[in-house]
């Protein structure tokens, strides 16, 4: 799904054309402000505008992780990151497809519990809206429907003829902004004169103000809103993969001009290659010569029979507080607490029940058995 | 920095009335809103982007009552830092 990029000056004509103010003053405005929100951030650390949203400066602090390869602990650094949220004018105009669209508590004997995972449900959203439903709340969300398949069908359309889309669709996006029955009318003949005109979503916003007048909105708004975003970001994703293939063969045709590049390239390998086997001797030695004194320390303890690991030592002492378990106590020393079964065999523990206030525990520090001897155990 | 802060900086800056600069940041915003809602991306160079998000629908447990909830799906908004402005801040 490729998205269009829309810089901060096509953002600037777009909204002098929207305010009916002039251009100029409108890109002065628009820089002024974004310059001024990124002084501001680094002043203070929250910057609030109303109508927009709240900027805050947030310190990320370091974590301890798991390398997913060798299941070595990393270390993630700490840093510093700008997060946005936005304004609930700003939120419920972008949510506007999903707007009639509500949180509701499921039964225990709900369908939605057993089957599946949610994520390949969320077409049955369509459902439950029916159901739960009053009858009385159906007439003012039907008025505030209709707008939303027109927008969506826009949301979608545009994506799949972006240069043409920029200016016509501007337009019914804008029309779609008034929340009234009669803008829909207007709506649909523009609809007829945009791009996508072959589009089968075209039919659908036509035919569904004649059945919102028969059917409560929200079921036939959810199907089209859900499956037309997704509709629509099919097709983006055949233009995505039809685009590939074209670049795959430029590629293609690149490939001899490259291999030219690598006789140069060769003798300043071979220098490299020496010296990295230097280095690479000097690492084995120091490898094994640890690798023997951690398997001396490894006889002093009772191992874990099948583990993947081997205790080598005591990383840590701690004394259980109130209300502690085993496992919160590893998962703040080692970060996860895959290795509870290793604390239970060090302090004799058959279970992390054993583990009463007061009691202090010695937590081991492992060396993966692989190293130590070798894959065959 | 509060709201009152930043639009008297902005306005004195571009020289209109405070009014008028809080309403022309009620239209960036609105503008911004249209931008997105056609599924672009919208960059500020040397800060970042602003995008669109669509989460799928989900089971979640109330914490209060205790009782499973099916969250709708929406579209969210999201602002990506730009790598330029993560190496100024850090």
């Amino acid at each position: 799904m490729a998205k269009g990029k829309i810089t901060l000056q096509m953002l600037s004509e777009m909204m002098a054309n929207n305010s009916g103010r002039s251009k100029s003053s409108v890109e002065a405005f628009v820089r002024v402000f974004f310059t001024t929100l990124k002084d501001a951030l680094q002043t203070d650390n929250i910057v609030k505008i109303k109508g927009f949203g709240t900027f805050k400066l947030v310190v990320v602090s370091a974590r301890e992780s798991v390398n997913v390869n060798n299941g070595e602990r990393v270390n993630i650094a700490g840093y510093n990151k700008i997060t946005f949220t936005p304004d609930k004018t700003l939120k419920d105009r972008i949510n506007r497809p999903f707007a009639n669209f509500d949180t509701m508590v499921l039964e225990d004997d709900d369908v939605r519990l057993i089957e599946g995972t949610p994520s390949d449900r969320s077409e049955m959203a369509v459902e439950e809206p029916v159901t739960v439903e009053e009858p009385a709340s159906v007439k003012p969300e039907e008025t505030l429907a209709t707008p939303a398949p027109a927008a969506l069908a826009d949301f979608s359309e545009a994506k799949e003829e972006l240069p043409q889309a920029e200016e016509k669709s501007e337009e019914p996006a804008t029309v779609a902004e008034e929340e009234s029955p009669s803008a829909v009318e207007s709506e649909l003949p523009k609809d007829q004169q945009s791009p996508a005109d072959d589009e089968p979503e075209l039919a659908e916003p036509k035919a569904e103000p004649a059945q919102l007048d028969s059917e409560p909105a929200k079921a036939v708004t959810a199907e089209s809103a859900e499956a037309k975003f997704k509709r629509g970001k099919r097709n983006g994703a055949i233009i995505a993969v039809l685009l590939v293939a074209l670049l795959a063969v430029a590629a293609f045709l690149l490939i001899p001009r490259l291999t030219g590049g690598e006789e140069q390239k060769e003798t300043e390998a071979n220098k490299v290659a020496v010296q990295d086997s230097i280095a690479k001797a000097a690492a084995m030695q120091a490898e094994q010569d640890s690798v023997a004194q951690l398997r001396l320390e490894a006889d002093k303890y009772e191992q874990v029979d099948d583990g993947d690991y081997v205790i080598v030592g005591v990383q840590a002492r701690r004394k259980v507080r109130g209300g502690l378990t085993l496992q919160r106590m590893c998962r703040r020393i080692y970060g996860t607490d895959e290795y509870v079964p290793y604390v239970l065999k060090l302090n004799n523990m058959k279970s992390p029940s054993e583990a009463w206030a007061g009691r202090i525990i010695s937590f081991p520090k492992l060396e993966k058995k692989d190293r130590l001897y070798g894959n065959n155990h | 920095m509060n709201n009152k802060e930043f639009i008297a900086d902005v306005a004195g800056k571009v020289a209109v009335a405070p009014s008028q600069c809080q309403k022309m940041v009620n239209e960036l915003a609105d503008t911004l809103a249209s931008a997105l809602e056609l599924d672009n991306e919208v960059v500020v160079a040397g800060l970042g982007n602003f995008e669109t998000k669509q989460k799928k629908e989900r089971i979640m447990v109330n914490p209060s009552t205790g009782k499973k909830m099916l969250v709708p799906p929406k579209i969210v908004i999201n602002f990506k830092m730009s790598s330029t402005y993560k190496n100024k801040i850090n």
